[in-house]
């Protein structure tokens, strides 16, 4: 689908465009004014400072705009020479008035880029074809010291009238202004998000203007929730005298929308019906039936995107996408619902981002990337096994399911998509609904270990692994493209990092492509010096496989760690001694709880036999940043848990 | 009749080729049965689709190149082959055909109806860099897809294609055909001419293309000599860590139209041209007496004046490691283009080869003999004299004659301490000049394991509860030294201090804080760089009333070079390295170690490895770790050995030293 989103920052282009014949040419007095405008000081590790980032938008007619931006950044730092990439995006329709840009260099040399020395590019996205232009160009003299000012004016056509305006960034902002001309008779209403709202302005006759200053960045920190999702926006709505035109005044209107656009695109053609009636033969409950057609749609329809137009946010009719047999997101939801009705259930599309939190229930908006469906479930279903339930502002149940997700089966969702907000789609109208997030339990890693340990140190065995939820969904996508040879690599490379030298003997996959049971995987393996052979002593590090702990860095904390899901996860290794050793030490055992996660372990002597038992749950998406310090102290002890030794002895026989 | 022609590079190695009658788009080559059926490929297990059969003809007397492709999808992994992408250069090439298909394992055919739709990829001063893409319908597991299209350039256009015989699938079947263009030729902007086509062929000797005459009995030669191959059964490529770059192994055969027919002419022909350009740059020698004159003394010995100037050359402005500026932005700081040694030092700026050109016309200058040496990047390929073409090359190095000995230099490489060469211009054949005013194909000198040198000392005080605080000096000579200054120069001060703390915490347990203490020599390329840095952290763990703790702390983190048991490719190495590391670890009062381990010493004739422990004193513990790899290239079938080499390596430097307390020592 296509994201419903216009860029306000400066695009980040990768590949380096030169352009050739910058002009050297004197920059306009706003630019110089913000260039020589005082800043405060900041921190050494700004990268660049936003002197001024103007938007400006002249509506014009229900779905038509002029849009005319300015910025002007100081790049402060070698790592703020992004911010000389310059771009605009333009959908099919869009016409640039102008497309300027200036530099001043430190020695106070003055470029300038015009219209023709923009290059042309389509997106960097994962979909085949899109429409979307971008215009480009690599600023002069993007080096420290040096002030770049971008300037363009696009007339632009839109499908809805909303405006967006993103304030915060990953760069201090000195001034950022809003700046609205409706026609007469025209109104507007905002919503803000992750912001305190502020008054506007009134600059002229329906000219209105908001202005904010000195606005802090947003901290760069590992495991941070996306920029959009703590930017802080503003949603401006426009209202035609009389109505009629398209906003978002509510989420109602939004779902409203959608539903129109996806009106007569679920008829079923005689050939649909006939693979439902094949796909569900003898299959009687509300559950096979779900599974039977969700595993086809994952399995044979397969994900391709090509989107023209409003094609970025209509799905194609059923029956296409079912000739074709590939379809985007919202191609594979319209089908599935599609099918599913053959059989008497119901469901709604759900629009929804794949980056939690960017969709904020406070500021309606068209901020999704992706759709995915709503299955009504009927009344008096048992519900075991489904982990994505909501209930309607109606009371009814729904199954929340992306049919686009080929590795995640009917009633899960992967980690992405919990805890999130997203828009219900249904023929009354739009609701916000807030996905839920899924108990550790639907997400097992269980690993069973049985060992054989030599008095020279060499450890033989086997390892049990069951893996289910995000382990089985993570394990499925890492197999989906190896070959055999690969697979085997990738067992190696992970049994490896654990145990060095090791050699793989067999490793078995099983239930791999039956996304309603459990993946299990049975490893046999052997290595030697396992054991660290010490004169009369031997160490033994008791957990034998699989790392669970990782870093988490000192500096003050701003904002909640992503997890990368709930989980549990539960290792059992048996490790039989050498009959010449008996245990002369062994670790405490382990045990905290830190509310959002929770960890123990510990090793228990049973004659020859060493058992290392540990258990780890994670029960939050996000740890607050106030409880990081927690999180930090958490993995310290997981770490240290991990790396762990038992002390053997050796005997005379 | 001659044909003033440009030349275009076929840079759609997967996509070529011949005009294809509409009626001729949908004669498809018949379908074997037990390929409808088939469901797995011996030749790749699990692979998610195989290439039953490829078919390539490059026309250079139609101009156009047609390419065939007939791929079995064994897995829905395999279904996105059926999305196709074709870049194309819009000013140079035509797609004039694309057809397709789906066939169902029960033969049902669902014939390709729909339109490929342009992308723009990059679109500026009137060049179109584009992409067709179009989509397969109807594809399932099992189906097989057949793709067809054809691509037509200019008239006044010969192209010398590259035959690309591997990718990641197995092939059943390849077949490629050259129509060459036979007649005379000459490129108006080079002014070469020439007549007829060779090959070089990177295949396994029992491929060989074969070169076709007309035949009068036979009409379907057409009158036209062709180059024709066909390969059965193409093995997939392999990725695998530490192989060499892919286009030193990858098979394929590289064309190229013939401007004499023998090799040694060519390179003699080609050295000419190079020399003359070489020559005219440093002919241009304004300024250099009178620069010499003020970095060099007549008493001064040659190696003495060859260090000087190499010191001088590097303290120019590098722009090969800068930012590529603007023409504009040059022009506003008075720079222009270098077009002799003379520019280069009048503005002190140069990119690399560009220095390697002054520092060649200063040496000479100053009496010494000096030639330049124009080399491949063996990161990316290597040089094939039979390959003849001049495009092989990637930079110029240079080459000074001292006692009678060459010595080779890249003062154009940023920080590259004197007498070394960057790893990728070293151990590489490639084209100099010599003293007879000639060139000749030569080696370049191998790389060292003493030109990479990274010591790393450690002194640290372990606390009771198991944590660390101390300090860690790491000096990085050479290369190493090199690499390390080269990304630093693209930061500022704090971002150096960053760049060396993160590489000391990825050496050090995880939770480790580092604080560098000094400021390095970061521009002086003459001596090693060193650092300085507080460390502290977790270091010791539980072993019930015991601890452990790791001997050698800088290797905590390090995985396995090698976890493969079995290995297709060859091993390549960029850089022989030696690493030497001392550990001095204070115990807590009350401690002691309680058993060492014992010495392990590894040896090869090409790799060393030594760990050594001991107390030093009754509460410290001192460790080294030594490890030399002094090779680079080795074949697959030394896989075993150097996997063995680094899996002992892996259990040295995973030895503990297991602590007791005292009083529950003695209690024993």
């Amino acid at each position: 689908m296509q994201k419903a989103i216009r860029l306000l920052f400066p695009i980040i282009i990768a590949a380096g465009i030169l352009s050739n014949q910058p002009l050297h040419a004197e920059a306009p007095d706003w630019v110089k004014n913000a260039s020589n405008s005082l800043t405060p000081t900041y921190p050494t590790e700004t990268k660049a400072i936003v002197l001024l980032d103007q938007s400006e938008y002249s509506i014009l007619n229900p779905g038509e705009y002029i849009e005319h931006h300015r910025r002007v950044v100081k790049i402060l730092r070698p790592e703020g020479r992004y911010e000389g990439d310059l771009g605009v995006d333009l959908e099919k329709q869009d016409k640039i008035s102008f497309l300027h840009a200036w530099s001043i260099d430190h020695a106070g040399h003055q470029y300038e880029l015009k219209d023709k020395d923009f290059v042309e590019r389509s997106p960097y996205s994962g979909e085949l074809y899109e429409d979307i232009r971008f215009r480009i160009a690599k600023a002069p003299a993007a080096d420290p010291g040096s002030v770049i000012a971008f300037e363009y004016e696009v007339h632009r056509h839109a499908w809805w009238d909303q405006l967006d305006w993103i304030f915060r960034e990953e760069n201090p902002v000195k001034e950022a202004t809003f700046t609205i001309n409706l026609p007469a008779g025209w109104e507007y209403k905002t919503a803000w998000a992750v912001a305190s709202p502020i008054e506007p302005a009134k600059i002229g006759d329906n000219r209105w203007q908001w202005t904010l200053h000195d606005i802090p960045v947003i901290e760069d920190e590992p495991h941070r929730a996306p920029v959009l999702s703590l930017a802080g926006r503003m949603e401006v709505m426009f209202f035609a005298p009389g109505g009629g035109n398209v906003n978002f005044a509510n989420w109602d209107a939004l779902g409203r929308w959608y539903n129109g656009l996806t009106e007569g695109r679920r008829t079923a053609t005689p050939e649909i019906i006939a693979k439902v009636t094949q796909l569900t033969a003898g299959k009687t409950d509300f559950d096979s039936k779900v599974r039977s057609l969700a595993s086809f749609m994952q399995t044979d329809i397969r994900y391709m995107g090509i989107e023209i137009g409003i094609g970025g946010f209509q799905p194609h009719p059923a029956g296409d996408i079912f000739h074709a047999r590939y379809g985007d997101c919202k191609d594979k939801a319209t089908l599935l619902s599609t099918m599913l009705e053959q059989v008497g259930i119901h469901s709604d599309y759900v629009l929804i981002n794949t980056e939690r939190g960017i969709v904020a229930p406070e500021a309606p908006s068209s901020f999704f990337n992706h759709a995915i469906l709503a299955i009504e479930i009927p009344q008096g279903t048992n519900l075991d096994g489904y982990y994505s339930v909501i209930k309607s502002s109606t009371g009814q149940q729904y199954m929340i399911f992306d049919p686009t997700d080929e590795f995640t089966p009917a009633g899960n969702l992967r980690p992405d998509l919990q805890g999130t907000y997203a828009l219900l789609v249904t023929n009354k109208g739009g609701e916000v609904i807030h996905t839920p997030t899924q108990a550790p339990e639907t997400s097992l890693l269980t690993r069973t270990g049985h060992f054989e340990l030599n008095s020279d140190g060499t450890l033989n065995g086997e390892v049990l692994e069951d893996l289910t939820g995000k382990h089985a969904s993570d394990f499925r996508e890492m197999m989906f493209e190896a070959n055999q040879q690969q697979r085997t690599h990738l067992f190696e490379e992970q049994l490896n990092n654990s145990l060095q030298g090791a050699s793989l003997e067999s490793a078995d996959i099983q239930q791999l492509d039956d996304l309603a049971k459990d993946v299990t995987v049975k490893l046999k393996f052997s290595s030697s010096k396992y054991g660290q052979v010490r004169g009369p002593l031997m160490l033994v590090r008791p957990r034998v496989l699989g790392e669970k702990s990782f870093v988490v860095e000192r500096k003050e904390r701003h904002y909640p760690f992503v997890m990368s899901g709930v989980t549990q996860e539960a290792d059992t290794y048996e490790i039989d001694i050498p009959k010449d050793y008996v245990v002369d030490d062994i670790p405490e055992p382990t045990s905290i709880d830190s509310g959002f996660a929770s960890y123990e372990s510990k090793v228990i002597v049973d004659g020859s036999k060493l058992r290392y038992q540990r258990k780890l749950i994670i029960r939050q998406l996000e740890i607050p940043a106030d409880k990081v310090p927690d999180l930090r102290k958490f993995e310290g002890i997981v770490g240290a848990d991990e790396t762990a030794a038992i002390v053997l002895k050796h005997v005379q026989n | 009749m001659r044909k003033f022609v440009s030349f275009l590079t076929s840079t759609f190695a997967l996509l070529l080729l011949v005009a294809v009658p509409k009626s001729f788009a949908e004669n498809w080559p018949p379908i074997a049965p037990e390929d409808l059926k088939m469901t797995s490929v011996a030749e790749q297990p699990g692979a998610p689709a195989v290439i039953l059969l490829r078919q390539e003809t490059d026309d250079d007397t139609k101009n156009q190149e047609a390419y065939y492709e007939r791929i079995k999808i064994l897995t829905q992994a395999g279904l996105r082959y059926a999305d196709i992408e074709l870049p194309y250069d819009r000013r140079s090439f035509t797609i004039i055909a694309i057809s397709g298909r789906t066939i169902h394992a029960d033969g049902t055919l669902i014939k390709f109806n729909g339109k490929a739709l342009d992308k723009v990829i990059e679109k500026a001063h009137g060049i179109k860099q584009r992409v067709k893409v179009f989509s397969l319908p109807d594809v399932q597991v099992g189906s097989i897809v057949d793709i067809r299209y054809t691509l037509s350039y200019g008239d006044r256009t010969i192209i010398a294609p590259t035959w690309d015989v591997q990718s990641d699938l197995f092939q059943k079947k390849v077949t490629f055909k050259f129509y060459p263009y036979m007649e005379e030729w000459a490129d108006k902007q080079t002014g070469r001419s020439g007549q007829g086509v060779a090959w070089t062929p990177y295949l396994p000797k029992e491929y060989r293309p074969q070169q076709h005459v007309p035949s009068v009995v036979d009409p379907n030669t057409d009158g036209k000599t062709w180059v024709d191959m066909a390969i059965d059964n193409v093995p997939a490529l392999v990725d695998e860590p530490y192989m060499p770059p892919e286009d030193t192994f990858r098979w394929r055969v590289s064309f190229y139209y013939t401007t004499t027919s023998k090799q040694e002419n060519f390179w003699k022909d080609e050295g000419k041209y190079w020399n003359k350009d070489v020559d005219g740059f440093l002919s241009r020698k304004g300024g250099i007496d009178t620069a010499l004159a003020q970095i060099i003394a007549p008493a001064d010995t040659p190696e003495q004046k060859i260090r000087k100037i190499y010191a001088f050359i590097s303290k120019l402005e590098n722009r090969s490691f800068m930012r590529e500026k603007a023409v504009q932005e040059l022009q506003a700081q008075g720079m222009r283009f270098n077009r002799g040694a003379d520019d280069v030092l009048q503005q002190r700026s140069g990119d690399h080869d560009d220095l390697n050109r002054l520092f060649v016309a200063m040496v000479r200058t100053a009496g010494i003999p000096a030639w330049l040496m124009r080399v491949p990047d063996r990161g990316k390929n290597l040089f094939e004299p039979y390959f003849l073409s001049p495009q092989q090359f990637d930079a110029e190095i240079s080459i000074v004659q001292l006692d009678g000995k060459d010595m080779f230099f890249d003062p154009g490489t940023q920080f590259c301490p004197y007498g070394l060469l960057p790893w990728h211009y070293s151990s590489v054949q490639g084209q100099r000049q010599n003293a007879h005013q000639d060139t000749e194909i030569v080696t370049s000198t191998p790389p060292e394991y003493q030109q990479n040198v990274i010591k790393r000392v450690a002194v640290i005080k372990l606390a009771d509860d198991g944590t660390e605080n101390g300090t860690v000096a790491v000096s990085f000579d050479g290369l190493a030294g090199m690499d390390r200054r080269e990304r630093a120069a693209q930061t500022d001060q704090a971002g150096r201090k960053k760049l060396l703390e993160d590489e000391i915490k990825e050496w050090l347990p995880g939770g480790s804080e580092v604080n560098m203490t000094n400021e390095p020599a970061w521009d002086d390329s003459t001596s090693p760089l060193v650092a300085h840095f507080d460390v502290s952290g977790p270091l010791a763990v539980r072993a019930g009333k015991r601890r452990v703790v790791p001997l050698h702390i800088f290797e905590v983190n390090d995985q396995p070079m090698f976890a493969a048991a079995d290995r297709a490719n060859n091993i390549y190495f960029d850089n022989p390295y030696w690493i030497v590391d001392e550990m001095h670890i204070s115990l807590p009062q009350g401690t002691s170690a309680e058993s060492m381990p014992t010495d392990t010493a590894v040896r090869l004739d090409y790799a060393l490895y030594e760990s050594k422990q001991k107390m030093e004193q009754p509460t410290t513990i001192y460790s080294m770790r030594n490890i030399v790899m002094g090779g680079m290239a080795f074949p697959k079938t030394s896989y075993k050995e150097i996997k063995d080499f680094y899996d002992k390596v892996s259990t040295g430097d995973g030895q503990q030293v297991l602590l007791k307390a005292t009083d529950h020592a003695e209690g024993n």
